[in-house]
């Protein structure tokens, strides 16, 4: 599996269209150089939730879902459309490992990144929170990336030939059931993300926009989102054993 | 007995002009774009909001018809219900002359239709249809083929964007001219013809500005990559981007009130101009629409300059047209 | 244990049928897989290399189940039809990853990616990036894949496509001594001179179907219906075909020409070219070219084309 990840890795960043990515991380920098919080919002902890919340609608509710968009659905049609897959496929190798090693290569090169990008936008805004904003945002990224490339790339598996239009659907209406309170909001993957966020900044909200936010406590978001992570990854496995990627041409 | 010759035949019609030559083009990938089911579900659910907007206009017809009694049943609580909710402008219009607020509500509606919804199913069409346009035949040497024939370089981009403004007239221009005839139909009589006529023209012009600089953005896009799915990335990003980015700006920021972060947008940029050539705000505000009303309507009262957003719009166009004429006609850089 | 072997073996395409009911046994050794653009050949191979799932049918490859099965490919080594690379790595990596991924060390992969690139000529130019190989160099590290972890079992869709003449020379070359080694070889080509040049024993694909699986001169002598045609060039030709007529077994005889040059149609092969000197002297006739133009592939493969 690390021989897949490796070959994962290096096909990322072979891409010539790595620099646009790199592009396209230093477009939220640059928004934040705009940034400047409400007058009405005078306290400090009043200007870091309004921080936090201009970051978190810039990095894991865009940005990451961007960039997941991007490389989780395309997670094996790049090789299916490429013809490399057969390689792949005819080694003694399952093709569930296959599947499982790509996409902790595409996540964990995603991660750094945007991390990086995230750092320099949180300077830029006035560092604010300190540490602990730091941690919240690092968490919540990461999980982001690993929740929304999971999410993608079962797309990918089972709408093999439209997976970004699907995704983007999906990120469109998760985004909207996301700020409905009620039960539905807790079954996405933002509404944990926000927790997140919410807990290791030890956020003091009325009840109803907590709700909104995010009520979970931050053991039930992480392990939440691993759940998920990990029930999308073992349906994605799954069904691609059960798939056939070898095409009619030249039959 | 006579032999007859099965041969070759030799074709002897009149060759067609070159103006057919792009429609070729276009109703090829058309017709390609057409297999894929998700789009064609895309655009049925794209003409949905008609099943919103139609009672939408159908209730706007009741209310003003002159003829009707709830027209003259303004009486105290009705009156009084009217005015508190729309403003004591629209009430007294509705009483007096309830013709008169018509063409500020069928305006305001038809601005919602193409701001919102029908701008997001574009969205979705144009990330479909656009990105392989062009990469598909990068990718597949399909150059070679194009351009072994007798086509400009003109009519190839022409045939292309003939495919897109296709797609997008079907998301936007075909079920507003729908709408419009429901809405008439809609009306108490004839007269609404008369007094809205200006609002097929104003369609034309928001399909326009709706479709010009998509097309050619998304075109540009796709004559940079080979592989569909980065140009369709960029579309993708270009419009979600830009939304959140302006979405930030424009309540988080000390830019909040410049006049140029529509342009971040490029819905917002379109949604200003729909604002403009429905004259939306201007007839909205002539009816005496109370505060609250305005502040939910809150984009009839923005900072934005239309002048800006055509001047921007055309400047992006512009560009894009370049970058794509300069791409296609070096396939040797490809 | 057979190499192959498949019972009804079906694969549908929505309607399209790719393979057609095939019911075969496959021993071990080198056979190529034969038939036109369009007659299954691929879709076959995809089924037997695990890429596809059958339709109905069983199937099995060394005696195993390929479908969701990987550690067959510990025995089987694939050498794709596709010109596909990633040609980001250069052959020599490309090489020593599906080394890697076969179950091999960092340094055992890497020196059987050498051995094996060397096997196959491509050692000159293994530090290149693929992205920059010429056709040939791309098909000959494709093969150098398929051999690095050694299987018992090799298939090769089309591998001399796209080559040069003198690298389908090496190829076939190799692709002997591969035979020879002991490995069982499967060898698809449409084209037929090729793949006689590397085995006499043959799977015959056509719409689907397999329609003959053996060695080409067993199949032809099956052939009884269809009588054998020998050209004959002669400058007496009419006088020498006067006289074949009276004396040996002979069905009929074409004048392919006005200058001496005519077929014979026989049955009976043996007597004809066991009588043929005596008749050719008695004649007085002088013979300067023969040639038996059907116990070879092209005319098994099309007439089992035709009669089907």
């Amino acid at each position: 599996m690390g021989t897949i990840a490796w070959l994962q890795l290096r096909q990322v960043l072979g891409e010539k269209k790595i620099f646009l990515i790199a592009l396209f991380l230093a477009l939220p920098a640059l928004l934040s150089l705009a940034y400047s919080p409400p007058a009405v919002l005078a306290g400090e902890s009043e200007k870091t939730i309004s921080a936090a919340i201009f970051l978190f609608l810039l990095y894991p509710q865009t940005t990451c879902l961007l960039l997941a968009l991007l490389y989780g659905s395309s997670i094996l049609n790049t090789e299916v459309e490429g013809k490399t897959l057969t390689y792949l496929f005819s080694r003694p190798i399952a093709k569930w490992k296959v599947f499982t090693a790509k996409y902790a290569a595409i996540a964990g090169c995603l991660v750094v990144p945007t991390l990086g990008s995230f750092l320099v936008s949180w300077a830029i805004v006035g560092a604010p929170g300190g540490a602990r904003f730091l941690l919240g945002f690092a968490l919540s990224i990461t999980g982001a990336i690993a929740i929304y490339t999971a999410v993608f790339s079962v797309i990918a598996v089972f709408f093999r030939k439209r997976p970004m239009i699907v995704g983007l659907i999906y990120g469109i209406i998760e985004f909207i059931l996301s700020f409905i309170p009620a039960l539905v909001s807790t079954m996405t993957a933002t509404y944990f993300l926000r927790s997140i966020v919410a807990r290791v900044l030890d956020l003091e909200l009325p009840t109803d926009l907590l709700r909104l936010v995010g009520a979970a406590s931050l053991a039930t978001s992480v392990l939440a989102l691993a759940a998920l992570i990990a029930a999308a990854v073992a349906l994605a496995g799954w069904a691609i054993t059960q798939e056939e990627f070898a095409s009619a041409d030249n039959a | 007995m006579p032999i007859f010759d099965v041969g070759y035949r030799h074709w002897e019609g009149k060759l067609r002009g070159p103006a057919l030559r792009l429609w070729s083009i276009s109703r090829n990938g058309i017709s390609l774009a057409w297999r894929s089911m998700i789009l064609r579900r895309i655009i049925l659910f794209g003409w949905m909001p008609l099943l919103y907007f139609a009672p939408v206009f159908f209730a706007i017809g009741y209310i003003t018809d002159p003829e009707r009694e709830i027209s003259q049943r303004y009486d105290s609580g009705w009156y009084n219900f009217a005015r508190g909710i729309m403003g004591p402008g629209v009430a007294d219009r509705l009483r007096d002359a309830p013709e008169s607020v018509r063409p500020a509500a069928w305006s305001l509606a038809f601005h919602y239709f193409f701001s919102w919804p029908q701008a997001i199913f574009t969205m979705l069409v144009v990330a479909i249809v656009g990105p392989a346009l062009i990469s598909q035949d990068v990718r597949s040497k399909a150059f070679l083929l194009y351009f072994s024939k007798p086509i400009t370089l003109g009519e190839y981009v022409a045939g292309k964007a003939g495919t897109l403004l296709f797609f997008i007239a079907l998301m936007t221009l075909f079920p507003a001219i729908v709408l419009y005839a429901v809405s008439i139909a809609f009306s108490p009589s004839a007269a609404a013809l008369i007094q809205t006529s200006g609002t097929l023209v104003h369609i034309l012009c928001v399909f326009l500005v709706m479709a010009v600089p998509s097309t050619l953005i998304v075109l540009c896009f796709s004559s940079m990559a080979k592989e569909p799915r980065y140009p369709q990335f960029g579309w993708i990003a270009l419009c979600l981007f830009g939304e959140m980015a302006y979405g930030l700006l424009s309540n988080m920021s000390g830019v909040a009130s410049s006049n140029w972060i529509c342009c971040l947008s490029l819905r917002k940029t379109v949604s200003v101009l729909t604002e403009s050539i429905f004259d939306v705000s201007n007839q909205v505000s002539a009816l005496g629409v109370s505060p609250s009303i305005q502040r939910t309507l809150r984009d009839l009262d923005s900072p934005y300059s239309p002048q800006l957003c055509v001047i921007w719009l055309a400047a992006v166009s512009a560009f894009c047209l370049m970058v794509l004429v300069r791409r296609i006609s070096a396939p040797i850089r490809l | 244990m057979n190499l192959i072997e498949t019972r009804n073996l079906t694969k549908l395409y929505g309607a399209v049928i790719g393979v057609n009911d095939a019911t075969l046994d496959v021993p071990k050794g080198v056979r190529g897989l034969l038939g036109p653009n369009g007659a299954g050949k691929s879709t076959f191979l995809k089924l037997v290399t695990g890429q596809l799932k059958p339709t109905e049918g069983r199937l099995t490859v060394l005696g195993e189940r390929p479908w969701n099965n990987p550690e067959l490919f510990r025995r089987v080594g694939f050498c794709p039809e596709q010109d596909a690379f990633y040609g980001f790595l250069t052959g020599f990596e490309f090489v020593k990853t599906l080394a890697r991924l076969s179950g091999f060390d960092p340094a055992e992969a890497a020196r059987r990616s050498e051995a094996s690139l060397a096997r196959v000529g491509a050692t000159e130019y293994m530090h290149r990036k693929i992205g920059t190989y010429s056709r040939g160099m791309r098909q000959r590290t494709k093969v150098a894949q398929s051999l690095v972890h050694d299987p018992e079992f090799l298939i090769l869709d089309e591998p001399l496509s796209g080559t040069d003449p003198i690298g389908r020379r090496e190829m076939t070359d190799l692709i002997r001594s591969l035979g020879k080694e002991g490995r069982s070889i499967l060898v698809s080509s449409h084209v037929l001179h090729e793949v006689q040049a590397v085995t006499e024993e043959f799977l015959l694909m056509y719409g689907g179907r397999v329609l003959a699986s053996g060695n080409v001169h067993e199949i032809r002598g099956l052939m009884n219906e269809v009588p054998h045609r020998i050209t004959i060039r002669c400058r007496e030709g009419r006088a020498l075909a006067h006289h074949l007529m009276r004396v040996l077994p002979i069905a009929g005889i074409e004048m392919n020409d006005g200058q001496g040059t005519f077929s014979v149609l026989t049955h009976d092969p043996g007597s004809f070219y066991a009588g043929l000197p005596a008749v050719v002297a008695e004649a007085g006739a002088k013979i300067t070219e023969m040639v038996s133009q059907d116990d070879n592939l092209d005319a098994v493969f099309r007439y089992l084309v035709t009669r089907d």
